[in-house]
């Protein structure tokens, strides 16, 4: 294994944070500079922690639909929840991960779209913003 | 590139001031201000000798791409509509608008640079401005009442902006930032979605009047003295005709509390806000119409915060802070929506 890119990345963020970007003489390409600089460690704090919020959340996901699978009257959707709660972890590849996410968070829109539409389904709707205010407050604290 | 700039620019002022001796571009330099748009300020010289006389000026011209698609025409009248200080906004003088692109390679426009005052949205909450929060927060809500107050015709802008009919207000709004997602969201957003179902599930009544609506009023976007005045009230490029609440809930987002101080815009106490606004507008406030923007607030802000992330990574706007808000904002704005639904406190 090679350095580690994300402590890389940091640093150059610092480079540009606190010397680099005061050697511009131009106003606005020294603002510009220091805000690739935030950016950068925006990015480096990102990116440490992006694959493993994905991961659980992704598991906390797949975990909440197959709860809810059997009880969903509609014979389509059900297959469709079941089919999308049974992947694994899979790989652990940030592109991959995201595209996982992408899939479950789709599968949720349409069992929320399907929990509003029943009167008989509260409690499905409720566990579902549930669901959503766990992973806010993950992707926040991560 | 600003030296050619410069020397465009003043051509074509030579030409907008045929009678002027010696117009001259003086210091002209690009600045950071309103991502949307490329800023530059400079001097406008006139005359020559003891005779000689300058105006600091503001140079807004459309980049290639931008954070938020405007049309620069509805953005330079409603300034122009609030130049007269009868109605108590206070707003930079508007000078020219020019469409044809051969003048600086795109559109553009040129204002009056209100000079010798803040305007960021951090330093209002430090020494030495913080001790006069709650002055800005008065009158930060008083401007905004008399925005509401103004009448569209009466100040010219029904001849620039659509009138939606009242009951149609929300709809026009929501219809145009649900577009805005459709195009750019990189993937599902199930809160967003959701908040959007649920404003079309529970419309708000139409609103008491059709006004202005400044579009994106928040702490920021406005010029600060050191003594709890303001003297400016800038970024007018979302600006339309609709219901006014629309600007007291954009105003009142968690996320423009950029101190997390719990005050609307990080300066007021809500209910004094709503109060000095009801007030100043002649408007009441429905309680459950201000829920229903506040909620469109959170779709609107989203919408703008995936857009300008998507600007970014296509190079249509190589501008970071357009990337910065957008990773730092999606969560904080999920967040906010759940807790204006009531789903979070």
């Amino acid at each position: 294994m090679s350095l580690d890119a994300g402590r890389m990345l940091g640093r150059l963020a610092e480079s540009l944070l606190t010397g680099r970007a005061f050697d511009l003489a131009v106003p606005y390409q020294q603002q510009s500079a220091l805000g690739f600089g935030m950016l950068l460690a925006q990015i480096r704090g990102q990116l440490e922690g992006e694959a493993a919020i994905l991961a659980e959340e992704n598991q906390a996901m797949r975990a909440f639909l197959k709860r809810e699978a059997a009880g969903i009257g509609d014979g389509e959707l059900r297959q469709r929840v079941e089919a999308g709660a049974d992947g694994g972890l899979g790989s652990l590849r940030v592109p991959d991960l995201r595209a996982a996410n992408d899939a479950l968070r789709r599968l949720l829109i349409d069992l929320h779209v399907y929990a509003e539409s029943r009167p008989a389904e509260r409690d499905l709707e409720e566990r579902i913003w549930q669901q959503l205010l766990a992973t806010t407050e993950r992707r926040l604290s991560g | 590139m600003s030296d050619d700039l410069a020397q465009r620019l003043q051509a074509y002022v030579a030409q907008r001031l045929p009678d002027a001796e010696n117009p001259r571009v003086v210091a002209l330099e690009r600045i950071h201000g309103g991502a949307s748009r490329e800023t530059y300020r400079f001097r406008l010289s006139l005359g020559e000798g003891a005779e000689q006389r300058e105006r600091p000026l503001i140079l807004r011209r459309d980049p290639p791409g931008s954070c938020i698609e405007t049309d620069r025409r509805n953005e330079f009248e409603a300034y122009r509509a609030f130049a007269d200080e009868s109605l108590g906004v206070p707003v930079p003088e508007m000078l020219w608008l020019e469409e044809d692109e051969r003048w600086l390679g795109h559109p553009f426009f040129v204002m009056q640079e209100i000079t010798g005052y803040e305007a960021s949205p951090v330093a209002i909450s430090q020494p030495p401005y913080a001790e006069y929060a709650e002055a800005y927060g008065r009158e930060k809500y008083e401007i905004l009442g008399r925005i509401a107050r103004a009448e569209p015709r009466g100040i010219g802008l029904l001849a620039h902006f659509a009138a939606p009919a009242p009951g149609d207000c929300w709809q026009r709004e929501l219809a145009h930032w649900e577009e805005v997602l459709d195009e750019d969201e990189p993937g599902p957003q199930p809160i967003i979605r959701a908040a959007i179902r649920w404003l079309r599930a529970h419309p708000p009544p139409p609103p008491l009047r059709v006004g202005v609506v400044h579009g994106d009023y928040r702490t920021g976007n406005f010029l600060y003295d050191r003594d709890g005045g303001i003297h400016g009230i800038l970024d007018w490029e979302m600006a339309h005709l609709g219901d006014p609440l629309e600007d007291l809930a954009w105003g009142f987002s968690p996320l423009f509390d950029f101190q997390g101080s719990g005050l609307a815009g990080g300066l007021l106490e809500r209910e004094a806000a709503l109060r000095i606004w009801q007030e100043s507008s002649g408007l009441d406030v429905d309680r459950d119409a201000l829920q229903w923007w506040e909620v469109f607030t959170a779709v609107k802000g989203q919408a703008i915060w995936l857009s300008s992330g998507r600007e970014f990574l296509e190079g249509k706007n190589p501008d970071p802070i357009l990337a910065i808000a957008s990773l730092s904002m999606v969560d904080k704005q999920d967040r906010a929506a759940l807790v204006a639904l009531g789903r979070a406190s």
